[in-house]
């Protein structure tokens, strides 16, 4: 019994050490061939009037791994080098596949489908990808989603704004990210969201519109203030102004940070407000720091210090009243000189 | 020629660049590790470095720093290669000591650029002081 054991536990071992052998070598062959294809690609893309012919012939296990290695560049590098890689891509037929792949019935290969398309920036693949933010499954709308970002299609803006609200649904922060990648061709449409589509939609603009310094668009940001009848988009709208930085809204944020509105409402215009820096606005700050909401009176001190030497002066006098204003005003002065400084120990 | 230290853990980024700053003529040397990067530097003391920012054992941000904290390194460039693109990084890879920022994804062709611009940055003599002038302007 004993030498049967001992048998098996040899038998084990070495089946055991057989296998590990011929993974081990199977993983080295992988990494060679990795390595060799990484040294060919960037050979060639360093070479800049060096024929893609060789590159695109390759098929078998190399051809695979070199479609994988072309894939992760891609969303590595932009620029001339970007463009040759989807040309040799185009010339595998691996763009082919994808669009193929976009209409397959697993989820994964959907997904990849999208990613890839979008990484290549495929405009002839636009109108699928709008197609698939309408999949049954999550993580193929959110890749369809971030492949759109990378068409920066126009096209694509109210589609996305609209998967907000939808039944099959696309998170807001994938949104946003796929429409800031569209830069100021997106303005336009983005601007008729802030009117023509739903109260998440029309934040989610505002929030954009207000990320482009662009002053053309502080009106229609002012008009959603005053008029919005939501107030997710007329603190996103506020926010967005304080962040465009222009004077021009001084007056329509004034009006809001009113006792009549909501404290949150205040306090992203009292924000703004000091993100703006409006000296004339001090008098109606310091109102602000006697408000009940604490938010409300710690955006308010810190607002002054927005307004420059006047305020920072006027904070200095009110910190010696020794009332709830000094309080606000003392600790927006101590985080404007930064952290007290600890003691030495001995 | 010039000697450049790449140091990234993408195996993929570090051949493209490798080859692509040989091509322009320069001695290339790679790292994939901030550590391994560090000691290289002291060894070779290289023109210009390339870091990229998130690496193992230690950041691209933190070898920025100790290559400025070395006298012996003092000429030389450091160009930070890094995904992260918001204004808060920026402003933190350049307060570490980077001379330059680059953001994935980023142009190859655009990096030697910049290379080439900085080694003709380093490669200039200082530009002396203006004589303080003996009486105060009025």
């Amino acid at each position: 019994v004993t030498l049967i054991i001992a048998g098996v536990l040899a038998l084990f071992v070495g089946v055991k050490f057989v296998v590990n052998r011929v993974r081990h070598r199977a993983a080295q062959r992988r990494d060679e061939r990795a390595r060799r294809l990484r040294i060919a690609v960037a050979g060639w893309l360093a070479e800049e009037d060096r024929d893609a012919g060789t590159i695109a012939r390759l098929s078998g296990k190399e051809g695979g791994a070199l479609d994988e290695l072309l894939c992760s560049l891609l969303t590595k590098v932009r620029g001339e080098d970007r463009s040759r890689l989807v040309e040799v891509l185009e010339m595998r037929g691996v763009i082919d596949r994808a669009r193929a792949g976009a209409r397959s019935h697993r989820p994964l290969e959907r997904a990849r489908a999208c990613e890839l398309l979008g990484a290549a920036e495929d405009k002839r693949a636009l109108f699928a990808l709008l197609g698939m933010l309408d999949d049954h499954t999550a993580g193929v709308r959110r890749a369809a989603a971030r492949a759109l970002g990378g068409l920066g299609s126009s096209v694509a803006v109210p589609h996305l704004l609209a998967r907000l609200d939808a039944e099959r649904n696309i998170d807001v922060d994938t949104i946003t990210m796929a429409l800031m990648r569209f830069g100021p061709s997106s303005i336009p449409e983005l601007r008729a969201g802030l009117v023509r589509s739903s109260p998440a939609a029309r934040a989610v603009a505002a929030d954009l519109l207000g990320r482009g310094d662009r002053l053309e668009v502080v009106p229609a940001l002012i008009s959603r203030v005053e008029f919005d009848d939501d107030e997710r988009v007329r603190i996103a709208a506020v926010q967005a102004l304080g962040r465009i930085g222009s004077p021009s809204c001084a007056l329509t944020l004034l009006d809001v940070m009113g006792e009549d509105q909501s404290p949150e409402l205040r306090t992203a215009a009292i924000r703004a407000m000091g993100d703006i820096g409006v000296p004339e606005s001090l008098s109606v700050l310091e109102a602000c720091m006697d408000a009940d909401d604490h938010d409300v009176a710690t955006a308010a001190a810190e607002a002054m210090l927005g307004a420059g030497a006047a305020g920072e002066q006027r904070l200095k006098e009110l910190e010696a009243y020794g009332d709830r204003r000094a309080t606000y005003a003392r600790e927006a002065l101590t985080g404007a000189r930064g952290p007290t400084p600890r003691p030495n120990r001995m | 020629m010039a000697t450049v230290l790449i140091v990234d853990d993408d195996a993929d980024i570090r051949d493209l660049i490798a080859l692509k700053i040989e091509s322009a003529g320069h001695d290339v040397y790679i790292e994939s590790d901030g550590e391994a990067g560090i000691a290289a530097a002291e060894l070779l003391r290289p023109d210009v470095m390339v870091v990229d920012w998130m690496m193992p054992r230690l950041s691209g941000l933190d070898v920025c720093r100790r290559v400025r904290a070395r006298e012996e390194l003092a000429r030389t460039g450091l160009i930070l290669l890094t995904a992260k693109g918001q204004e808060a990084d920026v402003q933190r890879g350049f307060a570490a000591g980077a001379d330059d920022y680059v953001v994935k994804p980023f142009s190859p062709r655009e990096l030697v650029s910049r290379i080439q611009a900085l080694l003709a940055r380093v490669a200039r003599p200082p530009v002396a002081a203006p004589a303080a002038p003996s009486e105060p302007r009025r």
